[in-house]
């Protein structure tokens, strides 16, 4: 098994940053702060989402495929945690 | 961080900060990740990443407008039940669930059951009234990321949305949690009436604590879904006013970390500012959802059905089969179909793929069916000008 390589995520490649928890219980939020705020807050902002885009260890979740490759699938979810 | 693989690339949730983030094929290259069979043509839609999970039907307060009907005497499920849902979500991959009710601090397991969340690595966030919360109920939500308090508004304001004065008991347990060092919002029903109170009853909450606020809709479901609901919707002018106002609160409270949310059904309002209609991908990049049923989001209501939101029926789906059944189940593959078949003035919207239509729950209620939210400021004047087409 191959060793990943994790390289620095472009900053055009994160399409949605959705800021907080979400504590509502019956509608979806959004926070709007970055719609208004400065660049420089935004900035600072996006900065961080991707210094742990860097850094944080990575765990793949959710459903695997209905049918196919679970092998791969498995495989993937090992060099995913070879990573950390 | 908890990466589920997408159609589009991946969603992350961070770890070091509260965020989610949407990646798209190439960033989860970077991070030595493939997409594999997720990324093949043809894959499935995803399940939902966050769920409001409703875990009593239970509550005293009696608010004149609640969306679920909740009564004293409601039905609540069993803890080894709401277990087996949390099951399903962590297999689902879901992020967030959002524990609601009914008044969910009713139930002595609730911490159990947060605790359980984490166990299966989703975040549990909670809504309550605060009714009712005393020290010992306190600690049981000690697992919980955030607990938001229902708060419609500083004094008589509170009265006019829920139709009883628990305005006080409200601002107690916001002060409560705050101090007990948690992480505390407050969710606000914003109608016709209390509207311009909203400026000083963002800086009481701050003032007791809370770190955010979301701003909420009424909708006409449960209780008010009856003709009162005209009454207390906002008006035309407080919604062709509602961007301005929203821009200026945020300038005032997000400097000092305080920040403002908006629900789904409140993006269409967005559509009547000149400058963010022009800036779509703006509003995508900032993470705004709009009607995500369906997609991001779902209900699992007390009787254990899925349902594209909390405010519309429940499909024929149980939540166990929420894993695979979220793909297949006719009803929510119409709500996903929807955005892509909406007419006009929806279909030439620049914001359409963001707002997805509008609140489904509003316009069933007002139009027998679901079809552009007829609040939205640029549905409303399309209608004005189909009207005024018709006349000549």
């Amino acid at each position: 098994m191959e060793p990943v390589v994790r390289t620095p995520v472009d900053g055009d490649s994160v399409t949605r940053v959705r800021l907080g928890h979400g504590a509502n219980c019956s509608s979806i939020g959004s926070v709007v702060d970055t719609l208004f705020v400065t660049s420089l807050l935004g900035g600072a902002i996006f900065a961080a989402v991707l210094g742990a885009l860097g850094n944080e260890p990575i765990e793949i979740v959710g459903p695997a495929p209905a049918k196919g490759s679970g092998e791969k699938d498995a495989e993937k979810r090992a060099d995913a945690k070879d990573a950390r | 961080m908890r990466l589920r693989l997408e159609p589009f690339g991946a969603w992350a949730r961070l770890e070091s900060m509260p965020a989610v983030v949407a990646l798209d094929r190439e960033g989860v290259r970077a991070l030595g990740i493939d997409g594999g069979e997720r990324w093949l043509h043809g894959a499935p839609p995803s399940p939902p990443i966050e769920v409001h999970l409703a875990v009593t039907q239970k509550c005293g307060a009696g608010c004149e407008g609640c969306y679920l009907d909740a009564r004293p005497d409601g039905f609540e499920p069993a803890l080894e039940v709401m277990l087996a849902r949390l099951d399903v979500l962590r297999d689902a991959g879901v992020m967030t669930v959002a524990f609601g009710g009914g008044e969910p601090i009713t139930r002595d397991d609730l911490g159990v059951l947060a605790d359980a969340a984490r166990a299966r690595g989703i975040t549990p966030v909670l809504t309550t009234s605060g009714l009712g919360l005393s020290p010992a109920k306190l600690e049981r939500l000690r697992s919980f990321a955030q607990v938001n308090v229902s708060y419609d508004g500083v004094g008589a304001a509170y009265a006019a949305v829920r139709g009883f004065e628990g305005g006080r008991a409200a601002e107690t347990a916001i002060g409560m949690l705050a101090r007990a060092g948690m992480r505390v919002g407050v969710n606000i029903v914003l109608t016709s009436q209390t509207l311009s109170s909203l400026p000083e009853t963002l800086r009481h909450a701050r003032s007791l604590g809370a770190s955010e606020a979301q701003l909420l809709r009424y909708k006409p479901a449960g209780r008010a879904a009856t003709l009162d609901y005209l009454a207390r919707r906002l008006t035309p002018e407080q919604v062709d006013a509602f961007p301005a106002l929203l821009r200026s609160l945020t300038e005032e409270h997000a400097p000092s970390g305080f920040s403002l949310r908006i629900d789904c059904s409140m993006v269409p309002f967005l559509a009547g500012d000149p400058e963010l209609y022009s800036s779509p991908k703006t509003l995508e990049r900032a993470g705004i959802f709009g009607c995500e049923g369906g997609q991001a989001l779902a209900a699992v209501k007390v009787d254990g059905r899925v349902a594209p939101c909390s405010f519309v029926p429940s499909t024929e789906l149980p939540a166990e089969g929420l894993v695979h059944g979220h793909e297949e189940d006719p009803e929510l593959r119409w709500w996903r179909a929807y955005p892509g078949l909406a007419a006009e003035p929806c279909a030439s919207c620049a914001i359409a793929s963001v707002c997805k239509g509008g609140c489904k729950a509003v316009s069933t209620f007002l139009l027998g069916a679901a079809g552009p939210d007829p609040e939205c400021p640029r549905v409303r004047a399309h209608r004005e000008t189909s009207v005024a087409r018709g006349a000549a």
